[in-house]
């Protein structure tokens, strides 16, 4: 059950926004600790993660429909951006956002399709969607490039510095959007949407509407997140779509803990630093990763962030 | 009418082979309420198994398959006692701890046989030419095996006292309850008949697609595909649905090019979710 005086209490809500200042100066402050392009890179694709992560949890984790495509909107994005930086030659400031509106598009599309439908068959369309798309990319070679992907685009920026500090900038805007959406009316909307939809709809609240707006969001930032990556790696391939993408980034959400914003960030952090850091560990480098996974999901259903919670409330609750 | 045989023939044998993954996958959400993302997972199982004890152990092969499929099984049994047993109601968690569990069977396989495709030698060598049409004598096997197993599993449900508990939870659960069965064990059994299914898909494909890492995602999809075309919880639709499919793939692949029938099954989904989202014999409620 939520505890709607903890999650919206005037005590709460500045404490964390506290908490999420101190973590923004920090991503600011973390390249004159670590300044190693190699790490700088680590650092730009945890953003990336977490800008995905997130998004992803608007959406699943607030009104619990499974999003099993959201390589749809990266991918979309990422090839949009990409064609129109190849083609017309505009580059990431006007590429970044048009990609999101681009998926924000696409979700409007699919979801006025499909947010009517529940459970599994909401999970099966997004799925089928994103597959559609890389389908199609691995077709439509002349377009896309097929498995090849779409090579010279433009650089995000011509340091890894710099790309570190877009990504940065671009992961707390989110981090901070969604931490005031969802307590505003609109995520308290989605919150109840996800307790009982049935209710909500009984209060005259027009659900599919609200889950439609939700989703158009999440398609956003991915999109935007998408875009950037694209444009970071100066290249698109169909892996942006793949599902092994979608995958990975609703393990991240559910690892951390979905619909807490704060949880997604810790998975995608946790998981992007294990994937990198287990690499002495050799080809059994994703045995124990994915293990693992299956571990925290075992243990910890409601993700790490709960079992953080909890075991600092135990610490805390001695201390007194 | 060459093209025409093979269409025929060929998309057949799909069928079959696509009903007797989705019947599984399609009982375990009748009687469970459980989407079973590992369903393509056991059906890799399946095939890697019949590689070791087959091919690797060099033990006959109705042995070999056996152990392949009861090892299986058990596998699945496991998973729904100790994974998901204790959060069935919860939708989103079942998805992907089943994922989960796909994905860390992936690495397992990778983890031991590597990223290369292992042959398994055909159960039954040769091939035999109907109406002009090569089909190998494994790929009848496959028909004939899935048509039957699929005719058994339906006996099984509406003649044994097992199989009719089975279609009582999945009509009611408390009605079920009522009359002195234990829905926690009906759902192992499920989830172990319906792992078992998809081992033995594995098995016999094993001859005909090489044993790899990555093979689970095809049967999930398709029998995703199946499964909501036919409507979910229905075998009698995933039985029409997988011979329909398995023929339009064919279809398409022959008629027009081997691109595509990728696409046919995609644009069935979107299209059956779009127009009729509980399928051709779904249910209205779920």
């Amino acid at each position: 059950m939520v505890n709607l005086e903890n999650m919206f209490g005037p005590k709460v809500f500045y404490k964390r926004l506290m908490g999420l200042s101190i973590f923004s100066v920090l991503i600011l402050l973390v390249p004159l600790v670590f300044s190693d392009p190699y790490d700088l890179e680590l650092l730009f694709l945890c953003h990336y993660y977490v800008i995905l992560a997130c998004s992803w949890d608007l959406l699943t984790g607030f009104t619990g429909n499974v999003n099993f495509g959201h390589a749809f909107f990266i991918g979309g994005a990422g090839f949009a951006g990409a064609l129109l930086n190849l083609h017309f030659g505009w580059g990431p400031w006007l590429t970044l956002p048009i990609g999101g509106v681009v998926a924000a598009i696409c979700g409007l599309v699919v979801g006025s399709f499909t947010l009517r439908l529940k459970g599994p068959y909401f999970a099966a369309v997004t799925f089928c969607f994103a597959t559609l798309l890389y389908k199609l990319i691995m077709i439509q070679q002349n377009v896309f490039g097929g498995e090849e992907g779409l090579s010279g685009i433009d650089w995000l920026s011509e340091s890894t510095l710099g790309g570190y500090y877009i990504s940065g900038i671009l992961m707390l805007a989110t981090i901070f959007f969604l931490y005031f959406l969802s307590k505003s009316p609109f995520g308290l909307i989605l919150r109840s949407i996800g307790e009982n939809e049935i209710a909500s709809e009984g209060s005259g609240i027009n659900t599919t509407y609200y889950k439609i707006v939700a989703f158009m969001i999440s398609a956003f930032i991915a999109g935007v997140g998408g875009a950037m990556y694209a444009h970071a790696q100066m290249h698109v391939g169909p892996e942006m779509a793949h599902d092994s993408l979608s995958a990975l980034v609703l393990i991240m959400a559910v690892v951390g803990g979905m619909g807490t914003i704060i949880g997604p960030i810790i998975g995608a952090y946790l998981l992007t630093i294990a994937n990198e850091s287990l690499r002495f560990m050799g080809e059994f480098r994703l045995l124990i990763y994915s293990g693992a996974v299956v571990a925290i999901i075992l243990f910890a259903p409601k993700g790490l962030l709960d079992i953080f919670l909890r075991v600092y409330r135990r610490v805390v609750g001695q201390a007194k | 009418m060459t093209t025409f045989m093979n269409i025929l023939i060929l998309g057949g044998i799909w069928g079959a082979l696509y009903t007797l993954i989705a019947v599984g996958f399609t009982l375990i959400f009748g009687v469970a309420g459980i989407i079973n993302l590992s369903h393509g997972a056991f059906y890799m199982l399946g095939a890697y198994l019949a590689y070791t004890f087959i091919t690797l152990l060099g033990m006959n092969v109705p042995m070999g398959a056996l152990i392949a499929v009861l090892g299986t099984a058990m596998i699945g049994m496991l998973i729904d006692r100790y994974a998901i047993r204790y959060m069935r109601e919860t939708h989103v968690y079942v998805l992907i701890i089943t994922l989960a569990f796909a994905l860390f069977f992936q690495e397992l396989m990778y983890a031991f046989y590597g990223p290369h495709g292992k042959a398994v030698e055909s159960f039954i060598a040769g091939d035999m030419t109907i109406m002009n049409v090569h089909v190998s004598y494994q790929k009848i096997l496959t028909f004939f095996v899935s048509g039957a197993l699929v005719t058994l599993l339906w006996l099984f449900i509406k003649k044994t006292k097992t199989g009719k508990a089975i279609d009582a939870v999945a009509q009611n659960r408390e009605a079920a309850v009522f009359m002195g069965i234990q829905p926690e064990k009906i759902y192992m059994i499920t989830m172990g008949i319906s792992a078992a299914l998809a081992a033995i898909a594995g098995v016999l494909i094993a001859p005909i697609l090489e044993a790899v890492p990555t093979m689970w995602a095809f049967p999930l999809f398709k029998a995703f595909a199946v499964v909501i075309i036919g409507g979910l919880g229905s075998i009698t639709g995933a039985i029409i649905a997988g011979l329909l499919l398995g023929y339009a793939e064919t279809t398409v692949s022959v008629l027009i090019s081997a691109n595509y029938p990728d696409l046919v099954y995609l644009f069935a989904i979107i299209l059956v979710l779009l127009i009729r989202p509980r399928g051709l014999m779904g249910k209205r409620s779920h």
